[in-house]
């Protein structure tokens, strides 16, 4: 085991020297590995059979035909690299997923050629292949998915590109590294409560902020009132003190608060905040986030979501 | 099993075709099993295709394998022998088939597809069996390349693909043809049987001739050096035979083996000898089918006294044979009294009335070349009827032949006139094998086919040694001055038992030319390339390449694979280069690179227009130049322009570009 996990780090190194990681690249000589796939093995002990019925009946049609095969497989070594090389690829849009799920990648296919790329099969090891073909257009977006496990920033590594296009006795492949990163938002999950009525009675902390009220009205000034909300006009106009009084909306804006799930862990509080998310979202109400040494002001809107869930996958995430 | 897998019907269109192609000769050659299985397994196919019957079951599959198997080997003489595992392949295939679920059972099935060519190559290698093959070959690799090439590409893309793949192996495989090794057979095999070939045997009965005259069946070829004799002095000899039991004829007791032929002859030197050469088809038997007077120099075969020729191995392949022929050399001029006493036996209580005949004749003759003389006139002067259907005849064969049905085949008149002969006192003996051909002027070479066979005579006589004599000439001489095919033509029986062979055509010149045209390659196919081997593979590569060494044949067959390489590097190199790039091209790549200076770049896939808009929309003072330039690069490309209005437009553009002042 220590063995094969030294030998596939060091192949994972000469293959970062070789193939660096590159938004576009152009498979080419340098990039594409061949060797015989698993079918040739059954395709090399017909061979042998011909060979030995030629022998043993000394028929010379029969010499011709094992010829013929084996003189097949050698120029389909050629025919196989064609077909996959001046293959173009280019990493397109990626849209961020919750983790759990299939991040779609796109990648662009194109050819500077005018060769046809045939049966081209596309995956992340771990993940069903695509079947591309660029035959009657010169350009292909293959909507690649890749399985997110958790969330934060995913980078799904080397793609391989494969084929076994014309005769399938010889495999064609790269790994071609497209530099894709993949914003994967937590597991979403949708608590009982919704914040606003945890958040509402939990008074104290919700100070009212400058300009984020609006005016209401005056009443009779109060002794210990703050001085600031005292309105001067009126005092000089001779008339008793009157204090402006501010219709607090500290009660309909909603908080996202990480201290709201203190006992539970990391990964299960973001979860709950991320289904709160989305159900605050579904409502249409502004919500802010609080999470320690991060606020994001109440907002609405899928701008505003995507801050709220990029901060919720990178939290305690290195960049 | 992946139940979702379904093969996709071109795939499926393609094997099918296929397995039909690669079935057809076996269907001839096995019609009342093959037809029959081929039908049946591909209806199933099909159904299971369409989706209206489902997969077979393990069961279903044991039962009808278990099936395959009584009904083979109840219908087949011998279980063990090539054709019936020929057979029991080629069911096995068309059953692998119905039950290939997956895409893997797909792929045993077309390599199993390939070893199913070289079962027929097995049968036979003529011409023909080549085209099977390469047909064949095609075939398959579409398969092949149809299962894993793009829909999109059309239905013949597959098989153009493997035209282009088995046109660039033709080099190396040539080379690997040239250079490899024919080796010893690692162990023995079943061949294929010959228990229905049809030859000459050694025995010779009534009826047995008229047979062989059913098929076109190739017997052998000769070649000749340098002049062809005429026709009518191509007898063939084959065997001797001088024992007569009142039917049937036999090969003699007291032939004996004879270490130096030479001294049994009297050689003409003055007559220039033949020099030819015998390529026997696999007869199975041991008798070579020489002309007289013939000497050969090898040490395989084996000369009688009786001047026959034979092979210590029975003729199992092609084989062939230089051979001497000197023309009008006298024969057995020792008085060999066994022989002769031989000669002169007639079995006791048969054919009276040919005795009293023969008495007849004998009183009135003076010699016995004029007794002999008269018993040919008695035949031509009793309306003798040379046919292929004579009437069977009782247990005096020659009385009934004599002097009832008077009609007859060759062997009819040898085995009369051989046993007038002997009871007129002249030793006698029947000599089958072949007479005539069909000469090719465009080779100097004869084919000699089955019908070709033929029965005549030799007699003894004081001084002249053994003669030959042909009573059926005295009947009817055609057949020896024109050849077996010309005088028997019209005859019912002819050919009846190849009912499309060419040779039923000759009457018409053109396919009698064709026919020739066809002996000639098929001869030299078989001279050629099925023979290459052993000595002619030295010769060959000695040719080419000098005196051997191993590294001249190393050079030799890298050779081919540069070859290979280099024309396929070619081809894609005039077919699929990158198109030249035209000047308008040239001046949008510099348009391209001045906006990738200033940070906007074409995406692929977006349009020369669609780019230049959005250029005008980041620059906004330039929007009117970018219209220009996307105007003027889209007239360039697409318009039919005049030279000139061309290149005015071309400066125009240019100058746009130049103009351009973006940061």
């Amino acid at each position: 085991m220590a063995l094969t996990g030294f030998l596939d780090k060091q192949f994972a190194r000469w293959l970062d020297r070789r193939i660096p990681a590159r938004r576009q690249l152009t498979l080419n000589q340098r990039r594409i590995f061949i060797f015989p796939s698993r079918q040739g093995a059954w395709f090399l002990l017909v061979l042998m059979l011909l060979l030995l019925a030629a022998i043993n009946y000394q028929n010379n049609l029969a010499y011709v035909l094992t010829f013929f095969l084996a003189s097949m497989v050698n120029t389909a070594i050629l025919l196989t690299y064609l077909n996959i090389s001046g293959l173009s690829l280019r990493a397109g849009k990626v849209t961020p997923v919750y983790a759990g799920d299939h991040a779609e990648l796109e990648v662009h296919l194109g050819r500077d050629n005018r060769r046809l790329h045939q049966n081209i099969r596309l995956y992340w090891p771990g993940n069903p292949p695509q079947r591309q073909d660029l035959v009657e257009n010169d350009h292909r977006v293959a909507r690649l998915h890749c399985y997110a496990a958790e969330r934060g920033l995913l980078r799904p590594g080397r793609l391989l590109v494969e084929s076994y296009y014309p005769i399938g006795l010889l495999r064609c492949w790269s790994w071609v590294d497209l530099d894709f990163e993949v914003l994967v938002y937590p597991r979403p999950v949708l608590p009982a409560l919704l914040p606003t009525q945890i958040v509402q009675g939990n008074s104290g902390r919700e100070k009212p902020m400058a300009g984020t009220e609006d005016f209401w009205g005056f009443r009779d000034y109060v002794k210990g009132e703050p001085l600031r909300h005292v309105d001067w006009r009126t005092l000089a106009r001779g008339q008793r003190l009157q204090t402006k009084v501010y219709a607090a909306k500290e009660d309909q804006r909603t908080w996202v608060d990480w201290e709201v799930f203190a006992p539970l862990g990391t990964e299960e509080r973001l979860s709950l905040m991320c289904g709160w998310v989305l159900q605050l979202e579904k409502n249409n109400k502004p919500y802010g986030l609080r999470l320690p040494g991060m606020v994001i002001e109440p907002d609405t809107g899928d701008k505003h979501r995507h801050r709220v869930l990029s901060a919720l996958a990178l939290f305690g995430k290195e960049r | 099993m992946q139940d979702d897998y379904r093969i996709a019907r071109p795939v499926f269109v393609w094997i099918l075709i296929t397995q039909a192609f690669l079935l057809l000769p076996h269907m001839l050659k096995f019609p009342l099993l093959l037809v029959p299985g081929w039908l049946f397994f591909t209806f199933w196919r099909v159904m299971v295709f369409r989706g209206r019957w489902n997969y077979p079951s393990p069961w279903l599959k044991a039962v009808t394998v278990v099936a395959v198997l009584l009904v083979v080997s109840a219908s087949q003489a011998r279980f063990f022998a090539i054709e019936t595992m020929v057979i029991l392949l080629l069911l096995a295939f068309l059953l692998k088939l119905v039950e290939t679920a997956t895409e893997r059972d797909l792929l045993v099935s077309v390599y199993l597809a390939y070893f199913v060519i070289v079962t027929w190559l097995l049968f036979d290698q003529g011409v023909l069996s080549a085209v099977y093959m390469v047909i064949a070959l095609l075939l398959v690799t579409a398969t092949l390349i149809a299962s894993y090439a793009s829909g999109e590409a059309g239905f013949w893309q597959p098989m153009k693909e493997a035209g282009r793949l088995l046109l660039f192996s033709i080099p190396v495989m040539v080379v690997a043809f040239l250079v490899f090794p024919r080796l010893e057979p690692l162990w023995v095999l079943p061949q294929p049987s010959s228990s229905g070939k049809t030859g000459i045997s050694d025995t010779m009965s009534p009826g047995m001739f008229s047979k062989l005259a059913e098929t076109d069946e190739l017997a052998f070829r000769v070649e000749f050096d340098d002049r062809t004799p005429p026709l009518r002095a191509l007898y063939w000899r084959g065997l001797v035979l001088s024992r007569f039991d009142g039917r049937t004829w036999r090969q003699s007791d007291f032939r004996q083996r004879v270490k130096d032929i030479r001294a049994y002859y009297r050689i003409n030197e003055e007559n220039k000898p033949y020099r030819y050469r015998l390529i026997m088809e696999p007869s199975e038997r041991h008798w070579m089918f020489v002309l007289s007077g013939t000497l050969e120099d090898d040490a395989d075969s084996h000369y009688y006294d009786d001047f026959t020729l034979q092979q210590g191995r029975q003729i199992d392949s092609r084989q062939s044979w230089q051979l001497v022929s000197w023309p009008q050399s006298q024969r057995l001029l020792h008085d060999n009294s066994i022989q002769r006493q031989a000669s002169l036996q007639l079995p006791d209580g048969f054919n009276p009335q040919t005795l009293a005949l023969a008495d007849q004749l004998r009183a009135a003759a003076d010699s016995d070349l004029d007794y002999l003389q008269r018993v040919l006139d008695f035949f031509k002067d009793n309306n003798f009827v040379y046919t292929l259907e004579p009437p069977l005849l009782g247990r005096h064969s020659v009385d009934d032949f004599l002097f009832g049905s008077r009609q007859g085949f060759c062997e009819h008149y040898a085995s009369a006139f051989t046993v007038l002969a002997r009871a007129g006192g002249v030793p006698a003996r029947v000599v089958t094998g072949y007479q005539g051909g069909d000469i090719n002027p465009y080779e100097q070479h004869v084919t000699v086919r089955q019908l070709d066979a033929h029965a005549w005579v030799e007699v003894w006589l004081q001084d002249k040694g053994w003669i030959r004599m042909d009573p059926t000439y005295a009947v009817a001489p055609q057949r020896i001055d024109r050849g077996g095919q010309a005088a028997l033509a019209d005859q019912p029986g002819y050919l009846s038992e190849s009912p499309f062979s060419p040779v039923r055509f000759n009457r018409f010149g053109w396919v009698k030319k064709l026919q020739y045209r066809l002996d000639q390659l098929n001869y030299l196919w078989h001279s050629q390339i099925l023979s290459y081997q052993g000595r002619k593979q030295q010769e060959m590569l000695r040719r080419l390449l000098g005196e051997l060494s191993l590294k001249k044949l190393a050079l030799f067959v890298s050779g081919a694979f540069v070859v290979t390489a280099l024309s396929l590097w070619l081809l894609l190199y005039l077919k699929y280069r990158p198109p030249a790039r035209s000047k308008a091209e040239k001046l949008l790549q510099r348009l391209l690179r001045k906006m990738q200076k200033a940070g906007l770049q074409k995406q692929a896939g977006q349009g020369v227009v669609d780019f230049c808009r959005q250029c005008a929309q980041e620059y906004p003072a330039w929007a009117s130049q970018f219209e220009k330039i996307a105007n003027q690069y889209m007239q360039l490309r697409y318009a039919d322009l005049s030279p000139a209005k061309k290149h005015r437009l071309m400066r125009q553009m240019r100058q746009n570009i130049n103009r351009l002042h973006v940061k």
